[in-house]
């Protein structure tokens, strides 16, 4: 027979205020396999603590029940405690009695009532605990970012640091990502490049970090610790370790049309490019899909009839000019097979698409540009070379309106979210306007500025009086063309008035949204996102960089909309998690796993089927087919146990048996 | 013997000789002509022994499962999709099943019968003669309308002419139109299906036939209703606890159920199961648009997700 132990806690009078603790004590005693029960202020103090081990061991009880708060706040205070009067951590069930009861109900009888009978329901299930011990699993000590913009970028300098090793995937031919479209940065206006590319070329030294450009995720597949990656390297057709990146190949590619996606397709590239000029690594990748000699057939393999003409020879002219052999067209898409200890996600976010808003000419008019459009033109190594044109004509304007919140904390558009940065960024791309076109007036419309930040509502501040922006608190209506210029219509909701008024250039500032393929990525890797489409953290505050897969983590704004300070913090934040991970040669797995009764398999799979960590798989031992779970992958969320029809699949800890038992606790009384 | 058993038999024959299965599962004459048993045939000599006719009540699949050997199975077209059930559940492997499909006429239902005609223990010959049941008692040739006595499952078959099978014999036959042994009142809600099994489940004796010659109730002895551990269903012999058991095995069988009635032909106190499991089946087609037994490479539709599902309730 079990000895169970009853402690109530008064929680102060957070508990003890609606629920009378000594009734529920007195009563608790004569629960059958009760041994004994007691009451303390507060259990989970070290006094408290103590009594329990004290109770424990004069009263020989060989399993706890402990009635205070949740038990997501100190069931492993009290795992602890009981194990150090000699238990097993888990002969321990908490009757939630703060959560559950003293601060949702007003009556103080019905309160002590339902008390009772949730010490009566755990007394239930604790009575058949079993001990458990956790299991161990090796580390491999190798990081995987996926990602490499700034937030990729300083996660992998800062694991690195730490002496593990890294592998760094980008998508795009090169590192840098968003912050690498930018010029300026606020509040400091420090421009991007210079701050961004040293750290480009930091990862490209550092003997830890492995970088693949130009590659991508397949397939994830293992646990913390272990996890098993597939990654795609894509055909670049450039032998990486032959190129010298002295771009002669880009210079003499003869397709030279093709909209260059760093520049928002605002200027043309090659069919053999690099994406910018700074670019990590310089190495030129061929675009498949517009190359004139992969476009056409081998000349060798087409039949020529007779008085037809012979097919011209296809054209390889970078791969004439390179000095170095380094072109080679018979590249094909190759596949890395890894193993990683932790997984980082730094896959950032997209502009808003403005092609929404019809009322600002849904992308129609060519004098409304986007945030990201400015940033390229007021760059110096952008379409215009740093100089703000109207697209329209190539005139200077005289009159540039910034639209604040377009994409952003707008229900009807599905973006009620605000993305943080617009505001910033709309006041720093006003004052460049203002210092590149001194004669030109700046006007802005804003709902309202948030600017909560370092220096951050001096930097508006400065836009407004040193630079003399003109702000205007009101959403626009409407932007359209006419006579050559723009038609700017809002409300000037201070004045209470209409505004209408001419423009020559409109800019949007476009919020930041999801990417697109991220519920893929999210999928692929077995971990959840919101309603946008961001990565869901465990806990917005006190686990902002994890997320639910034990040992994948993110940072960045594929988390929430972010400016690069908090990206980058969070980065650091990320090193130190998968730093903590490392620091352990061997991680305890969770005992509250998965198990499956051989004998009472039935081999029907089901489990198989709906395991959404693929942890169980289907064995065989001399001729009997079962069902066995990973320990180590598995998480405990119990949906085999839900699908087993013969009970042959249990939780620990959470045994059908034991939830039984506590609900006729419960319902004989 | 007609014309479809020697064929049948010819063929086992074939199949046993040339050592291509180790048995062929078929049906045999029973204590009774109007009951035939299951036969699992393993030479010439109970080859021989295989019958086909409107007597053939037992889904054979049942066997299946237990089975590590390659066999020959005899099926009628509507519980082949049985095996397409298992197959689909990888309880089953495809190459060591050699399926002979069979063309039914239709197959008699022993309650409408002994309702038609009176017990049919003493019976000494059956047959079918046109669109009449003929059954010999005493010398006294019995008579009653085919239509009157088929199985209600018949009266609804589709199945003739799409077979899974790797051999069909026989030609497609066309099945009689008959009235149902139980009908349903058209507004019969939950209160009229309460009282309704709270009554015929009054009756069940626990025996767990209906389990036993379940295709899709192959845990056997590892039942979660035999479990002591777990008390899913206590074992007082109530409708409460009945109804328990069967609901359980309701929903364990729900989406891999093609309501073959195999259940309620086994029981012995006649509780019409098959209504029940059509009940459920209706909601599985409702809900997942899913018919089981259709595709042999789509698990249960409980077992897995779909992202239209989710769109489609709305939330």
């Amino acid at each position: 027979m079990a000895r169970v132990g009853v402690f109530i806690c008064h929680c102060g009078s957070n508990i003890a205020g609606k629920v009378d603790v000594e009734a529920v004590a007195r009563e608790s005693a004569s629960i059958p396999g009760v041994a004994y029960s007691s009451h303390n202020k507060y259990s989970c103090s070290e006094a408290g603590q103590k009594t329990i081990i004290d109770a424990i061991k004069e009263n020989r009880l060989d399993r706890v029940v402990i009635g205070a708060c949740s038990p997501k706040m100190h069931e492993n205070t009290f795992r602890n405690t009981i194990r150090q009067a000699g238990l097993n951590p888990y002969m321990l069930e908490i009757a939630n009695l703060r959560e559950h009861v003293s601060w949702v109900t007003e009556d103080r009888d019905a309160a002590t009532r339902k008390a009772l009978d949730l010490v009566r329901s755990a007394v239930g299930k604790v009575a058949f605990a079993k001990p458990l011990t956790p299991g161990k699993v090796p580390v491999e000590k190798r990081a995987l970012i996926i990602g490499g913009g700034i937030a990729g970028i300083q996660a992998a300098l800062d694991i690195a640091g730490m002496g593990y090793e890294v592998v760094l995937v980008e998508r795009e031919p090169s590192i840098g990502g968003r912050m690498a479209q930018l010029d300026k940065t606020f509040p400091t206006l420090d421009c991007s490049a210079c701050i961004l590319s040293p750290r480009m070329v930091d990862v490209a030294q550092n003997p830890n970090i492995r970088l693949l450009s130009y590659s991508e995720v397949e397939s994830v597949g293992g646990y913390v610790g272990n996890f098993d990656v597939v990654i795609r390297k894509k055909a670049r057709y450039v032998n990486e370790s032959k190129c010298t990146g002295c771009l002669e190949c880009v210079s003499k590619c003869p397709v030279r049309k093709i909209p260059n996606e760093f520049e928002n397709g605002k200027a043309m590239r090659r069919a053999i490019y690099v994406p910018f000029a700074q670019s990590v690594p310089k190495v030129p990748v061929i675009d498949k899909n517009h190359c004139q000699y992969l476009l056409s057939p081998d000349p060798s393999t087409i039949e020529v009839k007779e008085g037809e003409r012979k097919p011209r020879r296809r054209c390889g002219a970078c791969k004439i000019v390179c000095g170095q052999d380094a072109i080679d067209f018979e590249q094909q898409d190759e596949f890395i097979k890894e193993k990683f200890g932790a997984i980082v996600l730094a896959t950032g976010f997209n502009p808003f698409d403005h092609s929404k808003y019809g009322e600002y000419g849904a992308g129609r008019i060519p004098d409304v540009i986007t945030a990201l459009d400015f940033e390229r033109m007021v760059n110096s190594s952008g379409p215009t070379e740093g100089k703000i044109l109207r697209p329209s004509n190539g005139e200077k304007p005289q009159r540039v309106v910034f639209i604040q919140c377009v994409g952003s904390r707008d229900e009807a558009k599905g973006v009620p979210y605000c993305s943080r940065i617009c505001c910033m960024f709309t006041a720093k791309q006003a004052i460049l306007t203002r210092e590149k076109l001194p004669d030109a007036e700046v006007f802005v419309f804003y709902m309202d500025i948030r600017a909560a930040g370092k220096g951050y509502e001096e930097f508006v501040r400065r836009a407004q009086m040193e630079y003399g922006a003109e702000y205007i608190r009101g959403r626009v209506s409407r932007v359209y063309e006419s006579d050559g210029r723009l038609i700017v219509k809002a409300a000037d909701t201070l004045a209470g008035l209409p505004v209408e008024m001419e423009a020559d250039l409109v800019v949007l500032a476009t919020g930041s949204v999801a990417r697109e393929d991220a519920f893929e990525l999210a999928s692929a890797i077995g971990i959840t996102t919101d309603s946008y489409g961001f990565i869901s953290e465990v806990h917005p505050k006190l686990k902002p960089v994890e997320i639910p897969r034990e040992g994948v983590f993110a940072c960045g704004a594929c988390l929430s909309p972010r400016d690069i300070p908090d990206t980058v913090a969070t980065a650091g934040a990320v090193a130190a998690k998968v730093g903590i991970l490392f620091s352990k040669d061997f991680l305890e797995s969770d005992p509250m796993v998965a198990e499956i009764d051989p004998f009472k398999c039935a081999a029907c799979g089901a489990c198989v089927a709906v395991c959404p960590y693929s942890a169980i798989t289907m064995e065989e031992f001399r001729g009997k087919k079962f069902a066995k779970v990973n320990e180590a992958m598995c998480q405990g969320c119990g949906t085999c146990t839900a699908a087993c029809r013969p009970g042959a699949a249990q939780l620990k800890g959470q045994t059908d048996e034991q939830i039984l038992r506590s609900v006729e606790a419960v319902l004989q009384w | 013997m007609n014309k479809l058993e020697e064929q049948i038999q010819e063929k086992a024959i074939e199949l046993l000789e040339k050592g291509e299965v180790s048995a062929v599962i078929g049906w045999g004459q029973g204590w009774n002509p109007t009951k035939a048993t299951p036969l699992f045939a393993r030479d010439r000599k109970t080859a021989e022994k295989l019958i086909f006719n409107p007597f053939c009540f037992n889904n054979l699949s049942v066997y299946l499962p237990r089975l590590n050997e390659k066999v020959a199975i005899l099926t009628k077209p509507c519980e082949a999709r049985s095996i397409v059930a298992l197959l689909a559940e990888g309880k089953i492997n495809r190459e060591n099943i050699y399926i002979i499909g069979l063309a039914c006429q239709g197959i008699v239902d022993i309650g409408k019968l002994e309702a038609a005609i009176g017990s049919i223990n003493e019976a000494t010959e059956a047959r079918l003669e046109a669109d009449s049941v003929v059954v010999e008692i005493d010398g006294e040739a019995k008579k009653a309308a085919f239509a009157d006595v088929v199985l209600d499952n018949c009266l609804s078959c589709n199945q003739q002419d799409k077979t899974y099978c790797d051999v069909m014999i026989g030609e497609p036959a066309q099945v009689p139109t008959g009235k149902a042994r139980l009908i349903v009142p058209e507004d019969a809600d939950a209160t009229w299906w309460r009282t309704f099994w709270a009554k015929e489940f009054d009756r069940c004796i626990r025996c767990y036939a209906c389990r036993e010659a379940c295709p899709a109730c192959y845990c056997r002895d590892n039942c979660a209703v035999q479990s002591l551990r777990e008390r899913w269903v206590g074992p007082r012999l109530d409708a409460k606890e009945a109804l328990m058991f069967h609901a359980l095995r309701a929903m364990h069988v729900a989406g891999r159920c093609i309501e073959c009635g195999a259940c309620e032909r086994a029981c012995p106190m006649d509780i019409p199961l098959t209504l029940l499991h059509r009940q459920v089946g209706d909601a599985v087609r409702r809900l997942f648009n899913f018919n089981v037994g259709e595709k042999a490479d789509i698990r249960p539709p409980l077992e897995f997700f779909l992202k239209e599902e989710l769109e489609k309730s709305g939330r």
